[in-house]
């Protein structure tokens, strides 16, 4: 198949569930998640042309999608403060199997985790990005991805427990 | 984690994610047996890691929005795919009941259960997208970008959704009898010929995907696709072939379509020697 608008509209209609579950992460809020995809979305459909063939469609669509919410939380004008992260918890997929007090509580403290360190988490652990990409994606480099990588896992593991993290 | 110094720290996150290289995982590793700090990092980056996907899993799952499908609606590609997708979520109790070839009655009150999505109802959205959102990329025609090496399911330029890769070879070479790979994923059913004598055939994509692909002129266009966790039913007994247990929807979609018997070892063979052509 080739890099024609079709192709790359089902392809990136294939990536719709993982772009969503970046944005829950990143935005702690189921609603303003699938806002943030459907503007990430409408950009990359507005500059497909910049998408080069041979890079990773998953990487720049994360990349767009971590732009825009920049560009949202910065309109806000801090409003995304105003969400206690207890309350922006509460808010992330649930799913009606087992284990949902875990589950809480992992998100519960993903919430807690400052943005860029959160992003990093995510990217890396959740999407399983290789870190050259997922530093392309955050438009840092490697050492600062790492770097935030290794304090929010250091964070999550102080606020979850050893005990919290065997299902 | 405190009881480590920050080069090792960094190691084992290293190692966990994947991003260790060889020559150091070689050294890294014989340390875990004899540094129990060591090992026991390892294992709660993994559990974080493993609940962290496991929190996030069910986002997955979770019905698209249909703005994001309107999102990517692709005009053109409406009107010519013949397809007749079915996700069926159906109760284990319907689904599992495993059917005669000839009870569509029984098949059709099954129907209910399941959610039938019609092609008509997608209105604008191309094969491939709603491929795309069914099945995951997986089998798909892999993109570059994706580095994907699957492929099962294409989509011409028409809409309709071909065989490809492995499926087009099963659906070739697969004679009742002489499967060619038994460990592949893709598999062949019944074959039988529809009102058009098209060679017709039922395959499974995996074990939650099933379908029809007719032979055409231009290659096996698929005429009817359905995913879903008990789309193959059948399991216990009843009518079934070895590979592929058949859901009631496939069932009822072979009734509709054919015209005659399903065709015998020797018939497959036959057809097969004329290169499926009617």
């Amino acid at each position: 198949m080739s890099q024609s608008p079709l192709a790359l509209r089902a392809e990136i209609a294939a990536l719709l569930p993982r772009l969503r579950r970046f944005a829950r992460s990143v935005t702690r809020h189921r609603e303003d998640a699938d806002d943030l995809v459907q503007i990430a979305v409408e950009r990359a459909l507005k500059h497909l042309d910049h998408w080069q063939d041979g890079t990773r469609l998953d990487s720049w669509l994360f990349r767009i999608m971590k732009n825009a919410w920049i560009d949202e939380v910065r309109a806000r004008g801090r409003r995304d403060e105003v969400l206690a992260p207890e309350e922006a918890g509460e808010h992330v997929g649930f799913s009606e199997t087992g284990s949902r007090d875990i589950r809480l509580s992992i998100e519960k403290a993903m919430a807690r985790l400052p943005e860029e360190q959160r992003m990093a988490v995510s990217l890396v652990l959740v999407e399983g990005l290789p870190y050259k990409e997922a530093s392309e994606v955050l438009d840092i480099p490697i050492g600062t991805l790492t770097s935030r990588l290794a304090r929010g896992r250091d964070a999550l593991q102080a606020m979850l427990g050893d005990g919290d993290l065997t299902p | 984690m405190s009881a480590l110094n920050d080069h090792d720290r960094i190691a084992v996150m290293a190692y966990v994610d994947g991003e260790m290289p060889p020559e150091d995982v070689a050294l890294f590793e014989p340390r875990l047996a004899l540094e129990p700090a060591l090992a026991g990092a390892v294992a709660r980056e993994r559990a974080l890691r493993a609940s962290l996907q496991s929190a996030y899993a069910p986002v997955l799952e979770e019905p698209m929005p249909a703005g994001l499908l309107d999102l990517l609606a692709i005009p053109d590609a409406a009107k010519a795919a013949p397809v007749h997708l079915v996700a069926a979520p159906a109760p284990a109790a319907a689904a599992n009941e495993a059917l005669p070839a000839g009870a569509s009655d029984a098949a059709r009150a099954a129907l209910p259960h399941a959610r039938r999505w019609a092609w008509p109802q997608f209105g604008a959205m191309a094969a491939s997208l709603v491929l795309g959102l069914l099945f995951g990329a997986r089998w798909l025609a892999p993109h570059p970008a994706l580095g994907g090496d699957t492929l099962a399911l294409g989509v011409a330029p028409d809409g309709a959704i071909t065989a490809q890769g492995a499926l087009r070879g099963a659906l070739e070479q697969d004679v009742a009898g002489t499967v060619l790979d038994p460990n592949a994923k893709v598999g062949v059913g019944l074959t039988f010929r529809d009102h058009a004598k098209q060679y017709c055939r039922t395959f499974t994509l995996d074990s939650a995907s099933s379908g029809i692909a007719c032979k055409q002129a231009d290659g096996w266009v698929v005429a009817h696709l359905e995913h879903g966790r008990n789309a193959r039913a059948g399991e216990q007994g009843g009518y079934r072939t070895a590979a592929s247990p058949l859901s009631p929807t496939l069932l009822q979609a072979i009734d509709a379509m054919r015209d005659g018997d399903t065709l015998d070892a020797a018939g497959e063979a036959a057809a097969k020697a004329r290169g499926w052509k009617p």
